[in-house]
Order: C-alpha cells, then structure tokens, then sequence
C-alpha cells in the first residue's frame, strides 16, 4: 500500500487524539493568509515555537505567506511534508508542531520537541579505577553522540530500526562497515525483525528476545552501560546495539569467557590483568562447586577430610540438628536474603542491612547451632565469587546454577558434583550466541584468539583481531 | 552429497584418545600381567605398535572413500542387504561396549564410597547425561572429548607421589617370559587400547583429511604412552601377589596420595572418572546410533533413545562381579576380531575389488 499525504485539520486530529487536553490550537490571521499552528503544549520547546515559527512568520513580508515559501525558508532544521496518518499523529506526539495553511488545505510539521533526558554520569553498575568514567544513558541521540565522538570512523554504520507494534522504539544496530561480519549483521537483523511485541521495556529485554535459547541460566549477549567497552567490542568484530529509552547497550555475538573480561583489563598492566581474569575463573569455579564439595564430603566422604581439619568440622557441626543438604541451602537462601534486600533498599538503609545481615544473623545462626562456621565461611566465599563477574547477568547466571549442584551433591555425592559437571559442558558446548559457538575459543580451540578471552599479553601482541568474531579486517596493527 | 566436516583435523587427536582411555585402563595392568607377568609393559608396547599399524590400514580405507563411514562403505561394498548384516553386528558391539563401560564404572563407584546403592541408578544417571551429550551431535561430542581431556590429563601429575614407593627390582629381569605369554599379554591388552576404531566411523567429520593419518597416530601411541607407564608403574609398585589380586591397580595406586588438605585422593579420582568415560560413553552411543540410522534409516535421536532403554533395561541383570567379567571378556573378545583382524580383511577386499573394477 502506498503511504498518501493527509492534511488534517485541527478538528479532524483533536478526534483522533481523544479530546486531549494537551492539543493545542494557535490560530494566526497575517492578512489574507489563516494559519493554524497544531501542537502537543508539554512537548515541545516552547521558545523554538514562538522564536522561530510564530516570529518568524510574523516578519516575513506578507507575499511570501503560503505553503511552498515556508516549507523551503522556515529557520527550522527537520521540517516534514509527506506523511501518513500514523506517522503525523505519531510525529506530533513526538513533539512536532503543524503548521496548516486553512485557505490551501495544506500544511508541513516542524520538529521543536523537547525531551526529557538525564545528564551523562558515571557508570554505576560498572564501575573502573581506570579508563574513561562516562557512561550511557537513556536517549538514543546521545549514545550515538558519544559513540561518534570517540570512533571517528567514517565505515561506522548506525542502521536504524523500529521495533514495537504499540510503542514504536528506534533501535540502531552499531558495527564498523569493513570489520563486522555480514553473517552474524544479517543474522542480527533478521531476528530483530522478528520480535513484534506490543512494546518492549529495555534493552535487556530486547536482548532475551534476541538470545539463541530461552532457557538457559546464561546470558549470551553482553549488556554494558561503558562506552568503551562498546567501542572496543565494535572495533573487534561484534555488533552492538542501542535502543532509544534504554541506558544499556547490547553486544553480541558473545562468548562465556568475555562475560569475565573488564574493560579495564586493558588499562591495567598485563600481568595484574592476567592474574585477575584468572582469579574470576577460579572465583567463578569455587563459587559453583565449593558449597556442593562440603555438602557432599559432609553426606557421603568423610573419609576426603584430613583428620586435623575433621576435627574442627565436626566441633563445629556437632550441634547442627539439619543434614548438610538442608544447611546448605538454608544458607545459600539466607545470603540470597540478604543480597536482595541489599539490592532493592535505599542505599543509606542498605548498608544497615549488610552489617545487621552479615555479622549479626550470621554470628546469631552459628551460636545457636542452626549452621556451622565452616560452612558461613563456605557459602560467604562462594557468594562472593559470584559477584566477581564484571558482567552482572553472569554473576546471577552462577549463584542460579549453583543450586542444581547443590542438590546434586546431596544426592549422590562427588558423582553427583561430576554429573553437574558433565551436565554443565554439554550445556556449554550446546548454547551459541548469534550462531556462534558460546565455548570458544576454548572449543572450538583457536590458541591465537587466548590471549583476548583467557589471559592478557602486553599489548604489541595484538596485531590480529580475534578469530571467533569473524573480522573481514583482520589486522589491528600493521607491521612496517 | 552434502558434506558434514565440522571439526578440524587435530581434533582427531582428542576424540580418538579419549575413547581410547577410559575403564579399561584401572584394570589392564592386572588383567595384562596375569600373562605376561613381569613383561607386561612389553606386550603393552606391542599392541601399540600392531594398533599404529591398523591405523595405518584404516587410513587407507578410508582415503578411498572420503565421505563414508564404515557403515556406508559396507553397504557400497556388499549391496544393501547383506551390508547391513554386518552393520547390525558393528551396532550390537558398539551397545555392547556402551554397556560394559557402564556396568564396569558402575560397580567400581558402588566399590569407593557407594556401597549398598542400587546399581540402576548410578546407569540411569550414566546413560541420561549420555542421551544428553549425545543429542546434541557430532560437534557437541567433539567438545566433549576435548573438554574432557583438559579436565582430565592434569590429574596423572598426582603420580609423582608414588615415585617414592616404585621397587625396580620387580621388573628385572627383562624379558624373562616366554613369547607365548607375551603374545597373550598383547591380546588381553586389547580392550583397554580399544577405541580407535572410532576414526572409521568418524572420518567424514573431519576438515583436514590428509591431515588426520598424523593426529590418529599420535592419539595412538599417547595413548599406549599412559597405558605404559600406568603398567610399569603397578608393576614396579605391587608385589606379584598383590597386583594378580587388585581388580583396579591403578586406583590402589592413587589411594597412597594424600596432600595436606584432602586425603583418600582416590574417591576423588573414581568421582573424575565419569568425566574421563563420558567421552567413551558418547562416542559409543553416537557411532551406534549413527549405525541405526543407517541401518534402518531413521532419525538418528529415535536410536538414541533406543539403544539407551535397552542399556538401562540390561543394568538390572547383570550385577554380579563374575558376570560381569565374562561379559567384559566377550566384548574383548569380539572387539580384538572386529577391529584388528577384519580391518586388514576388509583393506583386502577393497583392494581386489578396485582392482577388478579397474580391469574391466
């Protein structure tokens, strides 16, 4: 069907919008000519009307009233002449003003909105001691502002989209032209054009929408509020997304270990960022399996606990009246409390929260032998790897996985921890992120491509991009 | 034909490994030097080298059909029909290693920690997350066996503890039994090396095929490298008394490990050790179940869940010790004919056959 250019008057739009009490009228009689000026009162500049439509057309002289002059002289940037119904009722509620000729039956809009935005801040969720502190935030214009300013690319492409069958949000997808791969763009888009929800919160919605398997624990696209992580990742070969409301971006195509990477894993010397990235793979590790070892040495192998320490467990233990499976969980659910009363409280209560959580209720359990020491030391260990995880959704990913190999291990002890095990690498192995392997380059094993996601090396090791995102460009620095 | 090559050629090298290593290797130095005796290891090297040269041989098969599998080079061979005889015999011994692997980890963690547990429910446990690794096809059970060995191969550094307790005095002197037993020693240390016949099946998949010869040999002989010294290792560690009675040398080797903050390492190793024969265990399955599919011509998910109810229909009656044995045993038995002797049968077949084809 081909859109036809409506020109609608006055009466016609106030149905349309339901008698709203923001519509507003300014009629104007400049000599021969009526002008009716259509506008939404809350959302537009109010100086950029009465400055540049109303003043202005109030001095020209009177000759050069009518449609065709205006349309081509009016001192305003984004003017709109052809539109379709949805469109111009969508425009005007979007802040444009419209501006009707009644004796041509003619008119064109003028863009003079006014949003609302929060000014650019630190980034909260994660946070540096290094690197640039400015961090996204929810309007569309001013991400792609800042992106812009610090890829000066002319191949940087920002193709938009609109999304939402009710709320219409534009979704701009970032990649650089001659980096990104055509498979993994065209995949991306062909699955954003699939989502047709009434209307789409956030980002990290979009994001869920967008994942290979619904069902997993774990993310498959990285959600970053960090300018330049976005970058970095664009530079390497992934895609990005943005969409207008939303202060998170999306990355993709994702895998497992660059959930725990931090941007300023480049800032910091290699070595300490070697050590670190190992440290969260560990961190990440113990936070699985820790509680599940001590539920099932505790339920089945006694005999894996040199005596000396099996002395200590089991003082500590003696009063317990639960099995271990029982204790662990009711732990693990007790820092689970605490962390989401931590997350939810205002931040002045919320560390109240911590101290009363963590000392008191903890020191209070052991006392009356509802828990032991040992395992307040297990379970706040591995809560604390957990949030290791620079990526947020990581984190949550592994204190949720945790809790299968818990009961696992209850169950039927080691074997039970190996089965999870087992169960995990299938998993693993299974999930893609944009039809790209989530393993690699562990598996499918690219060597060259560790020394991005596993560890770091000082920095004129890397000459080539990384192999798993497919780069057209390969080279990042070229030798002389 | 569309082709399937979805791994690249050094994978070879894991996936023909890891279901080379797996149950057989607790036991073998035991079952080796009630032959053998103090020669094991010398049958050992042996059966490595006789394996070396069968990979050989099927390399050569294999490169006169690239992207067949065995089952399919038997059909091409000898017609549809009776192809498929012989493919349902492959099946059948390929369910009947799936089992074996099963039943012998199954009574092994009943034995280190779990007396008195049923058996079907460690097999339940076994063959559910099998159907699970294996669903997910070939590229999945790559990664498996990839991810299984980096688990795994740190694990043999523990060994330095027992350096302390080796006698070599036991292993002297060389060559101190007959021929005869030495040979009968290279042949009950088949069904520990067995697992490399997987390549025939799995060679399609492969990316690099000239490179594939390379990576299988050296999955062969690492492989016979670890049996090796796990042999030499009970033999210099055991009296000849204690190893012709420890079923599974290799874990009353481990017992003696003990570091500061864990003792009774060996419960550890035997909990690993469903990571070290899930490998086995999928590859088992998905080359039978490939064989259904081929054989019957029927999705390939449909013979998963098939071969894994039988599997765990099976588990409830075979539970004793001697049984089990035996059972081993005739796997052994059938798999030292199917796969050291057939091949080169086979390798003559095709080369007459082309021969005469190429004549008229």
């Amino acid at each position: 069907m081909k859109s036809k250019n409506v020109f609608l008057d006055y009466q016609e739009i106030r149905t349309i919008l339901n008698d709203s009490p923001d519509l507003m009228c300014r009629k104007m009689e400049l000599g021969r000519q009526t002008i009716q000026i259509v506008f939404m009162k809350n959302l537009i500049n109010q100086e950029v009307l009465n400055e540049y439509v109303i003043k202005y057309m109030q001095t020209i002289p009177e000759k050069h009233l009518n449609y065709t002059y205006l349309v081509n002289n009016i001192p305003i940037e984004e003017i709109k002449t052809e539109n379709e119904k949805n469109e111009f009722i969508s425009s005007l509620l979007k802040g444009f003003s419209y501006i009707y000729f009644l004796n041509e039956k003619k008119g064109f809009m003028v863009n003079c909105n006014n949003t609302l935005e929060r000014s650019i801040e630190k980034a909260e969720t994660e946070s540096l001691v290094y690197g640039p502190k400015i961090s996204f935030t929810e309007s569309l214009s001013s991400n792609i502002k800042i992106i812009r300013q610090n890829l000066n690319d002319y191949n940087l492409c920002t193709d938009s989209l609109t999304i939402g069958e009710r709320v219409k949000k534009e979704v701009r997808i970032v990649y650089i032209k001659d980096i990104a791969n055509d498979e993994t763009l065209n995949n991306l888009k062909e699955r954003l054009e699939k989502i047709k929800p009434d209307n789409i919160n956030d980002s990290s919605v979009l994001a869920q929408c967008l994942e290979d398997d619904h069902y997993t624990f774990f993310p498959q696209l990285l959600l970053t509020e960090l300018p330049d992580r976005f970058i970095y990742s664009i530079l390497n070969g992934r895609i990005g997304v943005f969409m207008d409301g939303s202060p998170v971006a999306i990355i993709g195509p994702a895998n497992f270990f660059s959930f725990f990477e931090s941007t300023e894993d480049i800032y910091l010397r290699w070595s300490l960022s070697t050590f670190i990235r190992f440290t969260r793979i560990f961190a990440m590790i113990v936070s699985l399996f820790l509680t599940a070892f001590y539920v099932a040495t505790m339920t089945y192998h006694f005999e894996l606990i040199p005596s000396k320490l099996l002395i200590i467990i089991g003082q500590s233990r003696s009063q317990v009246p639960f099995p271990p499976l029982l204790e662990a969980l009711l732990l693990e659910l007790l820092i689970e409390l605490l962390r989401e009363a931590g997350a939810r409280l205002p931040s002045k209560v919320g560390q109240t929260m911590g101290i009363v959580g963590g000392i008191v209720v903890g020191q209070a359990t052991v006392e009356a032998g509802l828990t032991s020491n040992i395992l307040i030391i297990i379970v706040a260990f591995s809560a604390l790897g957990a949030f290791l995880a620079p990526i947020y959704e990581m984190g949550t990913a592994i204190r949720i996985a945790r809790f299968p190999c818990i009961i696992l291990a209850g169950l039927w002890g080691l074997n039970g921890i190996m089965i999870s095990v087992c169960i995990l690498m299938v998993h693993l192995l299974k999930l893609t992120s944009l039809n790209k392997p989530y393993l690699a380059p562990l598996y499918p094993f690219r060597k060259e491509d560790f020394k991005y996601f596993l560890f770091r090396l000082p920095h004129h090791f890397y000459t080539k991009r990384p192999v798993v995102n497919r780069p057209k460009d390969t080279i990042r620095i070229r030798e002389r | 034909m569309k082709s399937n090559a979805i791994v690249n050629a050094f994978m070879a090298f894991f996936i023909i490994h890891t279901s080379q290593f797996g149950m057989g290797i607790l036991g073998a130095p035991r079952i080796v030097y009630l032959e053998s005796k103090k020669d094991a290891w010398i049958s050992v090297l042996l059966s490595g080298i006789a394996i070396s040269f069968i990979t050989w041989i099927m390399i050569s098969i294999l490169k006169q059909n690239e992207n067949r599998t065995l089952f399919e080079i038997h059909e091409n061979l000898f017609g549809r029909m009776f192809g498929s005889i012989i493919n349902v015999v492959i099946v059948v011994y390929f369910m009947a290693v799936h089992y074996s692997i099963t039943i012998s980890y199954v009574e092994l963690s009943l034995t280190w920690g779990y007396e008195g547990l049923y058996e079907w429910v460690g097999v339940l446990s076994l063959v559910l997350i099998t159907i699970y690794g294996v669903s997910g096809g070939f590229r999945v059970v790559a990664g498996i066996c990839f991810l299984s060995f980096i688990i795994f191969i740190w694990m043999l550094f523990v060994l330095y503890q027992p350096l302390q307790s080796l006698n070599l005095d036991r292993i002297l002197p060389i060559l101190s039994t007959s021929p005869t037993e030495i040979m009968n020693g290279v042949y009950k240390s088949t069904y520990t090396m067995l697992g490399f016949e997987a390549l025939l099946f799995l060679f399609p998949f492969f990316k690099e095929k000239n490179k594939v010869h390379l990576y299988s040999q050296l999955a062969v002989w690492f492989t016979t490298f670890l049996v090796l010294i796990i042999t030499i290792f009970s033999i210099l560690f055991f009296s000849s008394k204690e190893l012709e009675v420890n079923i599974w040398p290799f874990v009353s080797i481990i017992s003696t490990i003990r570091f500061p903050f864990i003792e009774r390492f060996e419960f550890i190793v035997v909990s690993i050790w469903i990571i070290v024969i899930f490998p086995n265990l999928c590859i088992s399955l998905f080359l039978s179940s490939n064989g259904v599919k081929q054989i019957f011509r029927i999705k390939q998910k449909y013979g998963i869940w098939i071969i894994s109810i039988i599997i765990f229909i099976c588990s409830f009656f075979i539970t004793k010790r001697v049984d089990n044995d035996y059972f081993i045993d005739k796997v052994a038995q059938i798999g030292f004919f199917l796969w050291f002797v057939y091949p080169v049968v086979l390798y003559g077949i095709i080369t007459i056959k082309s021969k005469i084809v190429g004549r008229s």
